[in-house]
């Protein structure tokens, strides 16, 4: 007969209730010990971030490296066809005359070229430049068909490599000037959502050689060219003057507290006025003589006189040089026709252009021999204009380099140096955002 | 006492659960800490390979950005170089495109110093954790100062041309340097930037194809001015055209006695500059359009004396892309317009052979040769009389009286007379006709019966005499066969005899007597007369030839019977004659002992006067059937630009229309019914006829043949006189011409075919295809060699033409037979010596427009070829580019037939100059 013992009466109870207490406790504090192995680890969510942000940087590397088997475009059609369509030419008949020669001319066509190098150019010859908050124009309104082909040649090529996965956004930006709106952008693709992107960037050279040819010179846009010019002009460019003064005045050991916050604020004046001069104004000396030109008024030089330059010449000799043949051509074409034909054909092919790029200017009516010098004042100023909430902050940042009590050369080295960090002059950035989601 | 219970001997106790507790918090402290520690180790191997390959991520877009910019530099260097090539250097040593590839390296290393600096120093090139810079040694101030780290490498392509035509255009496919690709070793660093240090450092070697197609233009262009050189393509062209249009235009001289200047520089300009433009669509596939506008206006200027009415819609209403010239331009209008013509009026450009003169030589002699000369001012038509004239006379009298004012306008044989060897043969022909071979046969009777005489006592034969006919009986005489039953060997007439013949037979016995002993012989002599008689011996005349003549082995009907109606004795006297002047005086002696055939002999016939005027007059109607004959309109100087192979066409035509017309000529129905002549004088008109037809066939065949041959050393001697050793080029071109496409009717000169470029590899895995579209701009658009044009502000011709007259303004006539009769041919050479340039030729690379343009997209790869110093960046010549340019000799000929006008210039300057300083 089993004996019954009372929990009262028995001894071991007490016993039996700690050890199970002592066992929740040690169970409790085992789980507390292996929580840390049940947390997922980091590679495993970083390797699905690392999955996205792969697809993202193979697919832009591997588009911009891609290449297109034919990539054609046609240059100012818009602008030839009505022309010729004025002069009695029936342009829809594709096997006459006409057309072989037109597609013969105004037909371009590229071979081998990688995609980014296509981007790279559609840059470099699309120049955006603002002319007022919100609006900005496009010099070159004969390429539209290349930026069309070219996003119909991307999107595809995007399309394939990241199938139905991924929907895309692909920005390239060239701001030869940091903070400026001035440059050249190429975007294409859906608006990308707020989050859950994967982004890719990469930086690409842009087909604009820093040595330019502008107001009868050669000049070489690097560092290394202007702290020689610099160097050279020092003593002729009062500013150079004044800077190098205030910084031997700075070094004196004698200096109170009070000349020193002076002599910063003339300083940051002079160097304000330096960094406005090397990219915008120019540096000239006593006289008003320019000695060194804005870096921005080079590359508008560059680029607007050789623009005005081939429009003035259009049906002279010295287009031909310069653009393919394609106008002078079908200018030839016409010129042995009528004689009157040309005149009438230029004229109309000028008056396009000075509407197309001057009516965004307040009805000023310039002439096409005075339209680069025209351009380049009004960017300039409107650049200069959009330049000046910056100043403040670039003085801020040199500030540090102006308080090192550094000598003239040094003071000037690390000030172009500093500046020259803030121009990409030739090179541009191009970004590809990438999200899950299919296209409609 | 408390009974104290511990609780290992605790026998109710089981394993305490705390000591359970112990173990499984030591378990899950162990577990923790291993899968920590192997958490941190795959965290750490994961970083460490996204670091890796985070670099190597940038490292490839550095190489890819290099090479961009690689391409953008050495781009933007090509434009420059295509602008200004170094076609010859300075340097002896180098050639002028190892010039250009030195000039390339040193451009793309000082621009793409510049860029790496701009983009790939001062960690610019970045990816937010790592930076790519180039390194700069110590001692330098660019990343790349040793050319001897720039390498360039050719890629050849074939080219294969849309149109290609043998001989007269280059090449359809080729081999040529289309790109060249660059390699640069460089120096790079890997810095962190978290770090601010230098991770690693690198050697690299970037490679970057330049896609520009410099290198093809600049083989395209020396290939087009190779194909300009003498012996090339358009020498060929230049050769082929101006035979095409001097030998029509030599022909209508010939038969007008206008043009006075058969080659004229006037028309010689425009065939050279369709022949430029014509190698440059074929060897570009393009042209320049405006040349091609201003070549269709001069050609009209200078053909048709009008004024391009060129409009818009005229020239946009052409739809292929090629403009075709009718070859009629260079050849039949300008004769029309020269001779003032009517515009639309047209000339055979056949330039006829008579081969009825050659026929009538056999037949007819002249006594002299009438020499028209025409006085231009005042107008007056005279004329000399040579008689009997040699070559040379005919000739000294031309030259001696052509000048500036008299002009050659015809030659005109007279007093036709027969000739009469010619004659001669004709009445042997008809003799032989009507002539006859007989033979006389005799059979004699093989078993004659022979009787001997009785000789009864007389034993022994003594012998006997000869044979004597005692009689001879004519038993039956036998008259030729009947009508159409006679033929060679049948008898025309028989005699059948018996003849008796006798002869004493002496007969002798001897008898002995004996008287004692003594015995006496006594011969006793007898003679008998045999007789022996022959019968039925036929004596036969035998026809053994019955108008023994070549021609016509057909039998004549009713021979040896005299056609009444025909007035026609058909040989039949032949027969009396052979009886009457052989048979019958003959024939007691071959009745007395022939046995055969004796006596053959031939027998002239009589005949009627009418079968020497028949024949005479089937001479004169074969004349005619011969000049009817025209060689064929389609074998002219447009399609076979080479005399000698025309002369060979014209013959090959002519004596197969001769040919076809022989039985016509011969026209046997006539004389022949039932393959039997009608009569003897029929088959004597026949075989005259025939003779007539077959010596006029050797005689034309003999005559072609000797004009050929003298043709051809005539060329030689000519040309090797004024120093021209190319004729086998000249006429071989020609003959290869003769078959090519673009004479036949007309030629196009394409203005836009793309070119198609094959890569090495291409079927490979790396090999490419590609198309290569050209656009051509050149000045001056036409080469004028009459109007200087002013090209960077000097006066200059950039065409010269001279143009020699080589034979004089009369030319040479080819194979004179004798002063009486015709030769076959006048021929005439002009020497062409050609020169020119273009002062600027540009080819413009039209699809593949790949160097960066800010205004224009793009602009096209130029090549431009002028005269020019090239100099490098310290101002020192380095090498010259050089114009297009040409410079050749070449002939042309013209042939005309004899009579008529001899061909040559007659307006007095045998030598025309344009386009050469004064």
């Amino acid at each position: 007969m089993k004996k019954i013992i009372s929990i009262k009466q028995n001894n071991g109870a007490i016993t039996v209730m700690y050890d199970t207490i002592l066992f929740l406790t040690f169970i409790s504090l085992a789980g507390a010990v292996l929580l840390p192995a049940f947390i997922p680890s980091n590679i495993s969510s970083s390797s699905e971030k690392a999955i996205h942000d792969n697809a993202v940087d193979e697919s832009l590397h591997l588009m911009l490296i891609s290449t297109s088997k034919e990539f054609n475009y046609t240059i100012g059609s818009s602008i030839i066809q009505p022309f010729a369509e004025t002069m009695g030419i029936n342009t829809s008949q594709t096997n006459g005359l006409y057309h072989t020669i037109s597609q013969w001319i105004l037909g371009k066509q590229q071979f081998h070229k990688t995609f980014g190098e296509h981007i790279s150019e559609m840059l470099y010859c699309m120049l955006e430049f603002p002319i007022s908050n919100n609006e900005s124009i496009k010099l070159n309104f004969l390429t539209s068909d290349y930026e069309t082909q070219l996003k119909n040649h991307i999107s595809e090529l995007l399309e394939n490599q990241l199938k139905e996965t991924y929907q895309f956004h692909l920005v390239s930006t060239w701001k030869p000037i940091k903070n400026l709106e001035f440059g050249g952008t190429f975007e294409m693709g859906e608006t990308p959502p707020k989050t859950n992107c994967y982004v890719a960037n990469q930086k690409i050279s842009i087909p604009f050689l820093p040595i330019i040819t502008a107001y009868g010179e050669v000049f070489v846009l690097s560092e290394h060219w202007f702290s020689e010019k610099i160097n050279e002009y020092n003593d002729e460019i009062p500013i150079l003057i004044n800077i190098s003064n205030i910084s031997d005045n700075l070094s004196r050991p004698d200096i109170t507290e009070a000349e020193k916050d002076k002599y910063y604020t003339y300083q940051n004046e002079n160097i304000s006025s330096l960094l406005l001069g090397i990219i915008f104004d120019g540096l000239y000396n006593s006289s008003h003589n320019q000695l060194i030109p804005g870096v921005l008024s080079m590359i508008l030089k560059n680029y607007l006189n050789d623009f005005s330059k081939k429009i003035i010449d259009m049906g002279s000799k010295q287009i031909e040089n310069t653009t393919g043949y394609a106008f002078s051509k079908l200018d030839s074409f016409f010129l042995n026709c009528d004689d009157s034909i040309t005149d009438y054909f230029t004229s109309y092919l000028k008056d396009i252009i000075i509407e197309n790029v001057t009516s965004y200017f307040s009805n000023i009516t310039v002439e096409l021999t005075n339209l680069s010098d025209y351009l380049v004042e009004v960017i300039i100023s409107i650049l200069k204009e959009q330049f000046q909430p910056f100043i403040e902050s670039f003085i801020l940042s040199v500030l540090p380099i102006i308080q090192s009590n550094l000598d003239f050369n040094n003071l000037i080295d690390e000030l172009i140096s500093f500046i020259f960090s803030q121009l990409s002059l030739s090179s541009a950035s191009v970004s590809l955002t990438i999200w899950e989601g299919t296209y409609q | 006492m408390k009974k104290r219970r511990y609780l290992l001997p605790d026998l109710s106790a089981r394993i305490p659960f705390s000591i359970l507790g112990i173990f499984i918090l030591l378990s899950s402290s162990i577990t923790t800490v291993y899968i920590s520690d192997f958490d941190t180790q795959n965290t750490d191997q994961y970083i460490t390979s996204l670091k890796g390959a985070d670099i190597e991520q940038l490292l490839y877009r550095a190489d890819a950005d290099i090479a961009s910019m690689i391409n953008t530099v050495g781009l933007k260097s090509l434009q420059e170089i295509g602008k200004t090539p170094v076609m010859e250097s300075s340097d002896l040593t180098q050639t002028g495109q190892d010039v250009n590839k030195l000039r390339l390296k040193k451009s793309v290393v000082s621009m793409l110093n510049q860029l790496l600096i701009l983009n790939f120093r001062g960690d610019k090139f970045n990816n937010g954790r790592y930076a790519i810079n180039v390194i700069i040694n110590q001692s330098q101030t660019y990343p790349i100062e040793d050319l001897n780290n720039v390498k360039i490498t050719s890629i050849n392509m074939t080219v294969n041309r849309p149109i290609h035509i043998p001989l007269i255009g280059p090449d359809q496919t080729e081999n040529g340097e289309t790109y060249w690709k660059i390699d640069i070793l460089l120096k790079f660093e890997i810095r962190s930037l978290q770090d601010d240090e230098v991770v690693g450092e690198y050697y690299k070697e970037i490679s970057k194809v330049i896609t520009s197609r410099y290198p093809m233009l600049y083989y395209l262009t020396e290939e087009y001015n190779t194909t300009l050189q003498s012996l090339g393509p358009f020498w060929g062209f230049v050769t082929a055209v101006s035979n095409i249009y001097s030998l029509a235009r030599g022909y209508k001289h010939y038969s007008s006695g206008k043009p006075m200047n058969v080659v004229d520089n006037k028309h010689l300009a425009p065939i050279i500059n369709a022949g430029l433009l014509f190698e440059q669509g074929l060897s570009f596939g393009s042209i320049d359009p405006n040349s091609l506008i201003d070549l269709i206006s001069e050609c009209k200027t200078a053909f048709f004396n009008k004024t391009s009415t060129n409009s818009i819609a005229s020239l946009n209403s052409i739809d292929q892309p090629s403009f075709s010239i009718p070859k009629s331009w260079f050849s039949t209008i300008p004769s029309n317009i020269a001779n003032d013509d009517d515009i639309n009026t047209t000339i055979d450009q056949c330039p006829q052979i008579n081969i009825s003169e050659i026929a009538s030589m056999i037949i007819y002699n002249y006594q002299t040769i009438e020499i028209i000369f025409k006085q231009l001012y005042p107008e007056n038509i005279y004329s000399t009389i040579l008689s009997n004239p040699s070559s040379e006379d005919i000739k000294n009298c031309i030259n001696s009286t052509i000048d500036d004012n008299n002009i050659l306008l015809e030659v005109n044989k007279k007093d036709i007379y027969y000739n009469l060897s010619s004659l001669n043969t004709v009445n042997n022909l008809i003799n032989l006709t009507y002539n006859s071979s007989f033979e006389t046969c005799v059979i004699r009777d093989p078993a004659p019966n022979v009787e001997i005489g009785p000789h009864d006592g007389y034993p022994i034969d003594n012998g006997t005499t000869s044979w004597e006919i005692s009689s001879t009986i004519l038993i039956n005489t036998i008259q030729k066969p009947p009508k159409n039953n006679i033929s060679i060997d049948t008898i025309l007439y028989e005699e059948i005899y018996d003849i008796i013949w006798t002869r004493s037979h002496h007969w002798s016995k001897k008898e002995t007597y004996t008287s004692g002993n003594i015995s006496y012989t006594n011969w006793s002599f007898f003679s008998a007369t045999d007789h022996k008689t022959e019968e039925n011996i036929s004596l036969q005349i035998i026809v053994r030839k019955i108008s023994p003549i070549s021609y016509g082995g057909f039998p004549i009907k009713d021979v040896f019977y005299e056609n009444v109606t025909l007035d026609d004795l058909n040989l039949e006297d032949t027969l009396d004659i052979y009886y009457a002047t052989v048979f019958d005086v003959n024939t007691d002696e071959l009745l007395e002992n022939a046995n055969g055939c004796y006596y053959p002999r031939g027998i002239n016939g009589s005949y009627g006067s009418w079968v020497y005027n028949d024949a005479l007059e089937s001479i004169d109607e074969i004349l005619d059937i011969i000049r009817s004959i025209k060689q064929n309109e389609s074998i002219n100087s447009s399609r076979y630009s080479n005399p000698l192979t025309l002369l060979e066409k014209s013959k090959e035509d002519l004596i197969l229309k001769y040919e076809n017309l022989m039985p016509l000529m011969i026209d046997e129905n006539s004389y022949l019914k039932d393959n039997t002549f009608i009569s003897a004088g029929n088959k004597a008109v026949y075989c005259v006829r025939s003779w007539f037809v077959d010596t006029s066939y050797e005689y034309i065949i003999k005559m072609f043949d000797e004009a050929i041959e003298k043709l051809d050393s005539s060329f030689s001697d000519s040309l090797e006189e004024y120093g021209f050793q190319q004729q086998e080029d000249v006429l071989s071109m020609l003959d290869g011409s003769d078959e090519g496409s673009f004479i036949s009717d007309s030629f196009a000169i394409p203005f836009g075919i793309p070119l198609e470029l094959q890569s090495e590899e291409s079927g490979m895995m790396f090999g490419w295809n590609e198309s290569l579209h050209l656009s051509v701009n050149q000045f001056p658009k036409y080469l004028s060699p009459f109007t200087e044009e002013k090209y960077e502000g000097k006066d200059e011709y950039f065409l010269s033409i001279r143009n020699t007259c080589i034979l004089g303004p009369t030319g040479i006539p080819i194979l004179p037979i004798t002063p009486a009769t015709p030769w076959i041919v006048t021929l005439n050479i002009w020497l062409l010596s050609i020169r020119g340039s273009y002062a600027e030729f540009i080819l413009a690379d039209g699809n593949d427009e790949t160097i960066p343009n800010p205004i224009f997209g793009h602009d096209s790869q130029v090549m431009i070829r002028e005269n020019k110093d090239i100099l490098d960046e310290n101002g020192d010549i380095i090498g010259m580019n050089t114009r297009i340019s040409f410079e050749f000799d070449t002939v042309c000929f013209s042939i005309v037939p004899s009579f008529g006008m001899m061909v040559g210039d007659k307006d007095g300057n045998l030598m025309e100059e344009d386009g050469y300083e004064k």
